[in-house]
């Protein structure tokens, strides 16, 4: 049986470098939306804030109690639909965040991957 | 004789599993169990060979299928030293407890008591909370003694102020400590209450006899015990059954039917509506057999014995331990956290090199907070676990400071 995936710990190790402390992480004071969920299976909390002008995404940051991998995927999402507009971030795939950790949805770490995206979308629902 | 678990092994082909080019190891038994080849082989046989309705047909299948699974039943309650009409059926701990609490629900009025404690599963805490939400009860929540045992002065104090239900974990699934189950029974029964035992981590692991611990009512799942998921025992005392009301009405469960009325079943039938989970019970009759082959204080010594060499092996620097911090206080689990690595990164680092734990907040939220953390990496062992795999999770925990 052959899984996909399989994360070394070197890569772990490049990860928790590059993510100890995430880019985007923080408040949000003057936030128009203020999300939080937290994921049944694995316990990951994260709550994201953003900012917006009209329909246009301006700022997007998050705090969390979470693992590596959720903080990262937040991290990177942030980046990803900030100056895009609402109707673009919807358009963000699932796929899209477990491409940037070169894995797939039998990952382990699937939930805790999906977890920003999950709440992004939560968050513009009816927006 | 001690335990081999060489040669328990050769039962288990899924340990002969290669995962991330590693050979497989398995600790993460508290969750759930692997299935030996008897109990497999048990269920295929019933299938291949027996499969009916049990205790309806009159035709000579059913009555083979029905011996098989009455006799199966014997077996699971000589297991626990109950009564074969004692025994219910369920699918799992969670079931069981949600049962109890339900079928106990007249107990509780404006006003009544109900005592647990914080060390509890999910599964012994919101059944009793809706409970006493429902009927205007109280719930008391004790704490935990230094030792991480359950507080018996808090427990003793509020059983004298009066109390309908004491509740509580046999062994914690968080800390793997073991709460003196004999003194809270008697605790309880002296001050006129009854004592509901979630036994889900102590009955696979330990010898376990409702006789000699006393509970009123107690649960267990067959899927953490070597036997197929889907099927839970739960045990209640003959008296307080035959005196509480069926959960699930319908067929199996009643002898005479007319327009106006019903005569029940007796029990434990009485609880057991609707056509049962016969392979899942012939399932856990085949790992009865097999545990009571390997003796369940053999399987406990060992167990112990692996709490002892990880401890040894673990790097008190980088790692924080949970629970008593001494190998005897510990039942075959423990807890813990590498500072400044999130439990779910500790757990992919290792199971990079083929070793399979639980992280998170194990179903136990309140204790996992109290411990300080939001959650934590557990390793929990059984009877095929080795020396050999305690030492390469420690070498590969060891590997883990290149992360810190
Ligand atoms: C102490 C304790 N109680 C209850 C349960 C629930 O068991 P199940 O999921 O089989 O219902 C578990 C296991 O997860 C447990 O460890």
């Amino acid at each position: 049986m052959g899984w996909r995936i399989k994360v070394e710990p070197r890569d772990l190790r490049d990860l928790l470098k590059r993510f100890k402390n995430p880019a985007n992480y923080g408040v949000i004071e003057n936030a128009d939306i203020v999300l939080e969920e937290t994921d049944y299976s694995c316990g990951d909390k994260l709550r994201m804030f953003f900012k917006l002008e009209g329909k246009r995404i301006m700022d997007v940051k998050f705090t969390s109690e979470a693992c590596l991998f959720c903080n990262a995927s937040a991290s990177l999402l942030a980046d990803l639909v900030k100056g895009k507009t609402v109707e673009e971030a919807l358009n963000v795939k699932e796929e899209d965040l477990l491409r940037l950790f070169n894995t797939d949805s039998k990952s382990p770490r699937y939930r805790c991957i999906v977890l920003p995206l999950r709440v992004l979308k939560k968050a513009f629902q009816g927006l | 004789m001690p335990l081999d678990p060489y040669t328990v092994r050769e039962d288990f082909p899924i340990l002969k599993r290669v995962i991330n080019g590693k050979s497989l190891v398995y600790f993460n038994n508290a969750a759930t169990t692997q299935k030996p080849i008897q109990v497999v082989e048990a269920i295929k046989d019933y299938y291949y060979n027996y499969n009916s309705d049990v205790l309806r047909s009159v035709n000579t299948l059913s009555s083979q299928a029905t011996d098989l699974y009455m006799k199966a039943r014997r077996k699971i309650a000589g297991f626990i030293g109950a009564g074969e009409d004692e025994v219910i059926f369920t699918r799992n701990t969670t079931e069981g407890l949600n049962m109890v609490a339900e079928a106990l629900s007249g107990r509780i009025r404006i006003g009544s008591v109900v005592v647990t404690s914080i060390m509890e599963h999910h599964s012994n805490l919101l059944p009793w909370r809706r409970i006493v939400a429902r009927k205007g009860g109280r719930l008391t929540i004790v704490g935990m003694n230094r030792d991480f045992t359950i507080d018996m002065d808090m427990v003793e104090k509020s059983l004298e102020e009066g109390c309908e239900i004491l509740t509580t974990l046999h062994i914690s699934n968080v800390l793997g400590t073991v709460n003196p189950v004999r003194e809270l029974s008697k605790l309880a029964h002296k001050h006129g209450c009854l004592f509901i035992l979630d036994a889900a981590q102590s009955v696979p692991h330990m010898p376990f006899n409702v006789k000699e611990v006393d509970p009123d009512a107690t649960a267990f799942s067959g899927h953490k015990m070597l036997g197929p998921t889907g099927i839970g025992v739960l045990y209640v005392k003959r008296n307080i059954l035959e005196e509480v009301e069926p959960f699930l009405l319908g067929g199996g469960m009643v002898k005479t039917v007319t327009l106006e009325t019903q005569v029940y079943e007796d029990i434990p039938f009485r609880f057991e509506a609707g056509t049962p989970n016969i392979e899942g019970v012939i399932g856990l009759a085949a790992a009865v057999d097999y545990l009571h082959k390997i003796g369940l204080e053999n399987i406990a010594e060992h167990e112990s014995k692996l709490v002892k060499h990880l401890l040894e092996g673990l790097d008190r620097s980088i790692v924080e331990i949970y629970g008593p911090g001494e190998a005897d206080k510990y039942a075959g689990l423990l807890s813990f956290n590498v500072k400044g690595v999130h439990p779910h990164d500790v757990a992919q680092f290792l199971d990079a090199d083929g070793i399979m734990i639980r992280s998170g907040a194990l179903c136990a939220e309140p204790l996992v907070n109290a411990l300080g953390a939001s959650a934590v990496a557990r390793v929990s062992f059984y009877l095929y676990n080795t020396l050999e795999e305690v030492d390469r999770f420690n070498e590969s925990l060891k590997k883990i400071r290149l992360l810190v």
